[in-house]
């Protein structure tokens, strides 16, 4: 080091090599902290983007008709991580809690934190720069245990063509079979990703597709029911749901029916059922607390249930099938369709789940229930 | 300028300028590395993103084909590429990785290529970022 010095001191050109080449070993350190912060850096955000895929997989997994299910969103989100996570030494801890809001009352709904940590160093295992770091991610994702997955029509539904591929669908008052006309429709996704499902929805087919089904069956039953038909019941009513769905457009098959897009405007299904109680179609009453529905509709009676949800406030129809099985006390039989209109199995729905008001921590606030002679 | 030709010029600080030739290129690689770390890592990070929000595009979709063109179109806007081109140059992959049809609870992993320049050529080349996801749209009644 002496003789360095004395080198600068006269200017020797090995010097300066000699300093250049410290110069240069230094960069090097200094590149690979470079890289290793990136490396850093990327891991972090992925790390992140892992999270939030475990969280929305273990969130909707865990959605059922009758409550969050916390064991399949466990299942769900250790399968996730186990196939996103190449790393020995990543780990990761999920929360599942009751939200509640300002007061610290339940609102029913979940809330999901995923904890994501990894040692690992990136560089060098065992050489010079070996560092260990820990990376904490966590995703927060709101479960609406009410939201369910909507369906895709296919085109055959829509128009004259639907009337033909209902097996019931006929307009001959009297030919109809309740036992067919059954649809589970829903309305609202998570809020995260709703706008996309409405749009494509929208796009695809040019309408509001579940307010088009119920409206549909519900012109179907009135049209096959009492003298005359009801079809100018329909008019009125031009959207369904809450404010941010937008109204039907006209269209072959639903004459009458308002357009444009926005917050509902002028009288609505939903504002009637709510506000007076009513099912503004003729022939339907309101099912009593002492009658029992799932034996109004054993007698092939078509009954449905309209449910609120208390946080979105969106609005669900069931539409309840006869099922002369053995189901349990309280519970209602719904069928579905595929999208070549063949009826699929039954599912059976916990009646209380529908009909519970107030909060239960189910995300329903009220039903209503009617049916028809 | 009459001193550059004068060896007694050279004698006196010639090796400064000798040794700083030598030295320079040697910074200059350094110093173009770390931007090319730096650069691969912002891309590495834009990448990650990207692959995250094809992958959800897909996931809440209805069927592949859905899920394919909404990926496709996601890539596209973010790399302001045309999306024939990303179909044909196949930037995205996407496979059912367990389950046996598009339905609700299967994994979809969605895999992303681009191509990366760096500065130096011994960074650049193909980087590619997986993610998978559970599917959650069936697509049916």
């Amino acid at each position: 080091m002496t003789d360095t010095f004395r080198l600068l001191k006269n200017k020797n050109a090995g010097a300066y090599i000699y300093l250049g080449a410290v110069f240069m070993i230094v960069g090097f350190i200094a590149t690979l902290a470079c890289m290793h912060f990136f490396e850093m850096y990327v891991s972090r955000t992925r790390a992140q983007l892992i999270c939030d895929a475990i969280a929305d997989g273990a969130a909707v997994a865990g959605q059922s008709h009758i409550g969050f299910s916390e064991s399949r969103a466990e299942s769900m989100a250790n399968k996730l991580f186990a196939k996103n996570s190449a790393s020995a030494d990543a780990d990761f801890t999920m929360e599942i809690v009751d939200e509640t809001d300002s007061h610290g009352n339940p609102t029913g709904d979940k809330l999901i934190k995923v904890y994501y940590t990894s040692t690992r160093d990136p560089i060098l295992n065992g050489g010079l720069l070996r560092r260990a770091y820990t990376v904490h991610a966590n995703a927060t994702v709101k479960v609406k245990i009410t939201y369910e997955q909507q369906y895709v029509l296919s085109e055959s539904y829509w128009g004259n063509a639907y009337y033909n591929s209902v097996p019931f669908a006929t307009t001959t008052p009297g030919n109809r079979n309740p036992a067919y006309v059954s649809w589970l429709i829903n309305f609202y996704l998570n809020p995260e990703y709703s706008e996309m499902y409405m749009q494509s929805w929208t796009n695809a087919l040019n309408r509001d597709v579940n307010s088009f089904f119920l409206f549909d069956y519900f012109r179907l039953m009135a049209i096959d029911l009492g003298p005359g038909g009801v079809t100018c019941h329909i008019d009125d009513y031009t959207s369904l749901g809450n404010s941010g769905m937008p109204g039907l457009p006209g269209g072959s098959g639903l004459p009458g029916l308002g357009g444009g897009t926005g917050t509902s405007g002028g009288q609505t299904l939903r504002k009637e059922i709510e506000n007076n109680g009513n099912l503004p179609f003729p022939g339907w009453t309101p099912v009593s607390g002492a009658q029992n529905i799932q034996s109004i509709a054993n007698t092939g009676k078509p009954v449905v249930i309209f449910t609120v949800g208390n946080s979105q406030r969106t609005m669900r129809a069931y539409v309840v099938v006869p099922q002369n099985g053995n189901l349990p006390d309280g519970c209602i039989a719904v069928a579905y369709f595929d999208e070549q209109g063949q009826k699929s199995n039954y599912e059976v729905y916990d009646l209380e789940f529908a009909l519970e008001l107030g909060q239960h921590g189910m995300g329903i606030e009220k039903a209503y229930a009617f049916w028809h002679e | 300028m009459k001193n550059l030709f004068e060896k007694s010029y050279w004698k006196k600080a010639g090796g400064e300028i000798l040794s700083f030739i030598v030295v320079v290129p040697c910074l200059f690689i350094l110093i173009l590395t770390m931007i090319s770390v730096a650069k691969i890592g912002i891309e590495d990070q834009i990448l990650n993103f990207c692959t995250y929000n094809c992958c959800r595009a897909a996931v809440v979709s209805t069927s592949m084909t859905t899920a394919e063109d909404r990926a496709v179109e996601i890539y596209a806007e973010q790399y302001g590429i045309d999306k024939a081109t990303v179909i044909s140059e196949g930037y995205i992959s996407l496979e059912i990785i367990e389950g046996h049809s598009w339905e609700k609870g299967a994994l979809l992993q969605c895999t992303i290529t681009r191509n990366v320049n760096s500065l130096l050529s011994m960074l650049s080349g193909q980087r590619t970022q997986t993610i998978i996801m559970m599917i959650e749209n069936g697509g049916v009644i």
